[in-house]
Parts: C-alpha cells; sequence; structure tokens
C-alpha cells in the first residue's frame, strides 16, 4: 500500500483539485485523481455490500476529497445517445454508493446533490436567514407579470464589464447566481436599494472562514459574520464550501446570496496554501 | 460503537430526516402530480368520498393554467398555487402529496426543454422544502433511491437482510462473484427501471462489456415476492406467486401469470419495515421482500414514491386510505 494515499475525484480542469494535489504530494502522499465518468475504469473499484448491509470498497479506508459537482452526460458522449442518460445515472448511483462506504470524504455527497450541500438556492437563504444572515429579497414565479413587478420593485443590480461595456444584470443580482469566475468579476459592482456594495467569496473548511474581495483581489475583514457563516456551513455538511454575499460599502451591511459545495479560489492564490493545510488537516482528522 | 455502526452513522449524515408528518388542522389538502395518474386518482377518489376539501396541481398544466408564485419577506414565506385563475394560498395548506412523474416523451432528447423541464420543477421542489405545509413524497428524502446500494446500506437491519451484492465494473470480479454466489441476478444500480435477470447464457456471454459501466449483481434469492406498501405506521403486504426473476415484468416480459394474495407479515417484520421507512425519512414507501422457504426475508429496494394502485384491492383501497388518513391528520408520524 502507498505511504499516506489520497484519491481526488475530479473533473480535468479543476484547479483546485490540481493544486490540492500537488499540495498533498508535497506533503509525502500517494495522490491518486481521478475524473468521476473514469473512476470505475481507471481504478476498478468494487464494492461489495454483505448481507447485514454493510458496504466495503475493494479500495479500503483511502481518503476521498471529493469535487463532484454533477455528472454530466456529455462526459459518455462516446456512447450512443440513447445510452448517455442511462449510463450517467448508473454512474451516478455507483459513484454515491462508493462515496458512502469511505470513512474519511470531504464533502460526503447527499443522494440528491453530489458536492455535498443539499441545499437549493431558496433553501440556503431560508437558512441563511433563520442562522441570521441578512438576505435578499426573492420570488419564485411561474408568472411573468410577478416576476417584472418584483425586478422594478427590488431595486438589485449588478454590473459587470465585458468587452469594455458596462452589462447591468438584473437575474443575477436577485436569484444569487454571481458570476463567480475571476475574468467575469473584476469590475463587478453592486447596487442594492441604491447602495453602492462589492462581492464577498468566503471560503470555509473544517472550521475557519476566508473572507475575499474578488474585485480588489484581496482579503478582507467581514465583521460580525463568521458566527453565522460557520453556523451556516455546519448546518449543511460541508467539510469545504464557499459563500457569496455583496458588503455593502461605507456600512457593516452583508447581504448572504448562496453557497456552494464547490469551491473554487483561483483568484485568491495568496491564501490557497493556508486553505490546503487545514483541509490535509481535516482530511487527516476525519481518519 | 461497531465498525457498521460507524460507518452507518457517518452515512447516516447524508440525509436529512424529517420523520415527523402531521397534517394543520386547517386548510386545504394538495395533491401534486399528473392529473391521470391513476395513484394520484386514488387519493383523490377517497379524499372526494370523505368530504374533504383538496385540489391537485397538474404538472401537465404548468405553467399555463397552473402558476406557482412565493416569495419570503420579513413577514415570512408567503405566496399561492393558482389553478384556471383561482388561487390556493400557501399558508393554507394542511398537508400535500407530492407524485411528479418524469417529463413527457415528447421532450426527451431536446436540451433547451429539457432545461426548462428542470427549472420548472425545482420551483416546486423548492417550495415544498421551505413551506410549512407536511408534504408526502419530497424529493429530498426520495433521493436515497437513485442509488440502491446505497439506499440498502442505510437499512441497517438486524432482522430484514438485504442479498450479497458486488458492483463492480471488473469482468473477472463478476465472474468470480457468480461462481461463488450462483445463482446471481443483475439490474440497475441507479433509480433507472430495468428487468431484474439471472447472469446466465447470453449474459454471461456479454460480461466483459461491464468494463465500460459498473454493474450490480446480487447473489439470486429464491423464495416468495412480497410487495409492501408503508404509510406512516399502517403496513399492507400482498404476496405474488411467481416463477419470474421479475415479478413487475412477469407478464409483460417473461409470459409467466401472477398470482396475489393478501400477506400477513409478522409484526416484528412489520415494525421493522416501518422503521427502515422513516429511516429513510420517508413517510410512504413501497418494498420489495422475498421471504426464503427458511423463513428470512431480504429486502431488495425501497420504493420512495410507490405506484401502489395496482396493489390497493378494491372496494377498501386500504393504501390510498392510509395516506388520506395521514393527509386529513386522522394519523400521524411522530419523532
Amino acid at each position: 500500500m502507498a505511504k499516506n494515499p489520497l484519491l481526488i475525484l475530479a473533473g480535468k480542469k479543476d484547479a483546485v483539485a490540481k493544486a490540492f494535489a500537488r499540495y498533498a504530494r508535497k506533503q509525502g502522499s500517494s495522490v491518486l485523481v481521478a475524473a468521476p465518468n473514469m473512476l470505475w475504469r481507471k481504478l476498478l473499484p468494487q464494492l461489495r455490500v454483505s448481507e447485514t448491509c454493510e458496504i466495503i470498497s475493494s479500495l479500503g479506508q483511502i481518503p476521498v476529497f471529493n469535487r463532484v459537482g454533477t455528472l454530466r452526460e456529455e462526459a459518455w458522449d462516446a456512447w450512443s445517445p440513447d445510452d448517455r442518460h442511462y449510463a450517467a445515472m448508473e454512474s451516478s448511483a455507483a459513484l454515491l454508493a462508493f462515496l458512502a462506504c469511505h470513512p474519511a470524504v470531504v464533502n460526503r455527497p447527499k443522494p440528491h446533490d453530489f458536492s455535498g450541500c443539499g441545499l437549493r438556492s431558496v433553501e440556503q437563504l431560508t437558512l441563511g436567514r433563520s442562522l441570521g444572515l441578512q438576505t435578499p429579497a426573492w420570488l419564485a414565479t411561474s408568472e411573468l407579470g410577478e416576476a417584472l413587478d418584483f425586478l422594478s420593485d427590488c431595486h438589485q443590480t449588478a454590473i459587470y464589464r465585458k468587452n469594455s461595456e458596462d452589462i447591468f444584470d438584473f437575474p443575477l443580482a436577485t436569484q444569487g447566481r454571481l458570476p463567480i469566475k475571476e475574468n467575469r468579476l473584476t469590475t463587478a459592482v453592486f447596487l442594492i436599494n441604491g447602495h453602492r456594495g462589492y462581492p464577498i467569496v468566503s471560503t470555509y473548511a473544517f472550521g475557519r472562514v476566508w473572507h475575499f474581495n474578488p474585485v480588489e483581489k484581496k482579503p478582507v475583514e467581514l465583521d460580525g459574520q463568521e458566527g453565522h457563516l460557520r453556523s451556516f456551513f455546519d448546518s449543511c455538511g460541508l467539510d469545504f464550501g464557499q459563500a457569496i454575499g455583496i458588503k455593502l460599502s461605507g456600512s457593516n451591511d452583508y447581504v448572504f446570496y448562496g453557497a456552494t459545495g464547490f469551491p473554487q479560489y483561483r483568484f485568491y492564490r495568496e491564501l490557497s496554501q493556508e486553505i490546503h493545510e487545514i483541509l490535509w488537516k481535516g482530511i487527516g482528522g476525519l481518519l | 460503537m461497531t465498525k457498521q455502526e460507524c460507518q452507518r452513522a457517518e452515512t447516516m449524515t447524508m440525509i436529512d430526516k424529517p420523520m415527523r408528518f402531521q397534517a394543520k388542522e386547517h386548510g386545504e389538502i394538495c395533491l401534486m402530480g399528473i392529473a391521470e395518474d391513476p395513484v394520484l386518482l386514488a387519493v383523490a377518489r377517497q379524499l372526494e368520498r370523505r368530504g374533504e376539501n383538496f385540489f391537485i396541481f397538474d404538472q401537465n398544466r404548468y405553467p399555463g393554467d397552473c402558476h406557482v408564485n412565493y416569495s419570503m419577506s420579513s413577514m415570512g414565506l408567503s405566496g399561492y398555487l393558482s389553478i384556471d385563475g383561482m388561487r390556493h394560498e400557501i399558508q393554507n395548506i394542511k398537508s400535500a402529496y407530492m407524485r411528479f412523474l418524469g417529463a413527457p416523451p415528447a421532450l426527451a432528447g431536446n436540451e433547451e426543454q429539457e432545461r426548462q423541464e428542470g427549472e420548472r420543477f425545482l420551483a416546486l421542489d423548492h417550495l415544498t422544502r421551505v413551506w410549512d405545509a407536511p408534504t408526502i413524497g419530497m424529493l429530498k428524502p426520495c433521493a436515497t433511491n437513485f442509488s440502491k446500494p446505497l439506499q440498502i446500506s442505510l437499512f441497517g437491519s438486524a432482522q430484514i437482510r438485504v442479498p450479497e451484492t458486488l458492483l463492480t465494473s471488473n469482468p473477472q470480479a463478476a465472474l468470480k462473484f457468480a461462481n461463488r454466489a450462483n445463482p446471481v441476478s443483475f439490474k440497475s444500480t441507479s433509480s433507472e427501471r430495468s428487468i431484474c435477470m439471472k447472469l446466465e447464457g447470453r449474459w454471461l456471454r456479454r460480461l466483459p462489456k461491464i468494463k465500460n459501466l459498473p454493474v450490480q449483481f446480487q447473489k439470486y434469492i429464491e423464495g416468495l415476492d412480497i410487495r409492501v406498501h408503508v404509510a406512516g405506521n399502517f403496513i399492507h403486504a400482498l404476496a405474488i406467486e411467481t416463477g419470474a426473476s421479475d415479478y413487475r415484468y412477469s407478464e409483460r416480459y417473461f409470459g409467466i401469470e401472477a398470482r396475489t394474495w393478501q400477506y400477513e407479515l409478522p409484526e416484528p417484520i412489520k415494525k421493522e419495515l416501518v422503521r427502515i421507512t422513516q429511516s429513510l425519512g420517508l413517510v410512504v414507501s413501497g418494498i420489495d421482500l422475498r421471504k426464503t422457504a427458511d423463513g428470512r426475508f431480504f429486502c431488495f429496494e425501497v420504493n420512495p414514491t410507490p405506484g401502489f394502485s395496482y396493489f390497493d384491492p378494491e372496494p377498501a383501497f386500504p393504501i390510498a386510505n392510509a395516506i388520506c388518513d395521514l393527509l386529513t391528520g386522522e394519523t400521524y408520524v411522530q419523532d
């Protein structure tokens, strides 16, 4: 058996997984990286369920860093179109069972969410609000008139630059689906009820939280929100997560927009070493 | 705590267990799904017979004649479901029974339409997650059925066993298991429908193909099929005698006529099935059991949205009535 084996399940382009794999190797770990749709071809794991419902993996007790978002049918594009859906469903089911039987999994998935968060957007806002976080007004509707009335009332706008033009984006601001990719946030400004604000990305790993302003590319303090955000991630059952919110300029107000069990932090590399250390210790602690 | 108990406790964190179901005292009962679905209709007929105040939110008429609208403010959650212009306030919903079925076949293969189908479904799924109306058939607890090995690993039952199972993409490992556990059957790992077949003849020759996709193999258990429906603390069991490896396809696929009769399960097994249902976060379930000649009970799957109408005997319709009892508040499930 290799020394300190670690399995990272991640897509080929996952920069966080790659960076963490490099870190883990430097720590002397023997790291296996597998794309979720290739797990069964690459590592040939076997799962056995006994008559008494015990589930055992042939890969033993190997810790797993789960970076699976969703399994998309496109991953099976070599298959006939008629079979892709079945292949995706079967692979998802097998992967869920695989992750369920390993004792140390950073972010243990939920049957309805591979990333482990398990809460949909309005559910996140409802939970966040119950934990003391300020949340935006939201509406879910299938009626166009109601949607337009809501948008005209809520005064929430995201502006970001694309091809040298300011793009005004109402839906992104109101649905909590903020653009989190580096190149789409460089000049983002948010207007909430007329107040200017800027986005804050809060990364959570095993009880620690780091806040970052991706517009100015620097860490920030977020007074009074740490406990609420920690409680949020604890309630979700996430080891490693990321929240997105808006901090209003010139005040302490912070509006929580949502969270994910699939953190990205390429845009604040200076913190990545610290996050890796916490993740590494956390994985050790799970064993 | 044994290793197995630790593992199960860890895995159980994967599901939330809203294991309390008590209808509100007042309000309307909401049935959500396809209006022509025999299962939804069976519940609707019993509610109608009892003179209960209920409405059906038809997924095939949404959005269109049916709409959803809800938001959160400082006053809490508010909104309505509307049907042909008539609004049903969500605060006034006493309980709900949700049985969403897949997208109409016309949508299959059209990516944009499938995406829209997902969005409209999610809006309703979100609603049932945040409203305070006790709801049977919420998607979240139903999701354990997405992975059968995961689901059976969550049972943790001393009295009810599961068939020894191997999930693998390795043909040699599958063959070794088949030789040892002989006879062996195979079926889908996910909630996708498949016919449970014995691994023999042409299927054995096709075994090398599993390297492309893992397959679930199970030791074939000989015995009497029993389909059990659980609704709260109510249990209904039907024995099904057929020579086929999968009773559901007995006539359609295997051409074997099935014989059914009501079956009285031992009391400890009944209690265990209620416990298993509730441990998965469910209020209603359909459970496939097989009883061996030596009296052991094996469980194959817990269906969180059972299509029970075929198994619900006239004229009493006990399963539909047990669900109605929950929806009206005559019975309830406590923590």
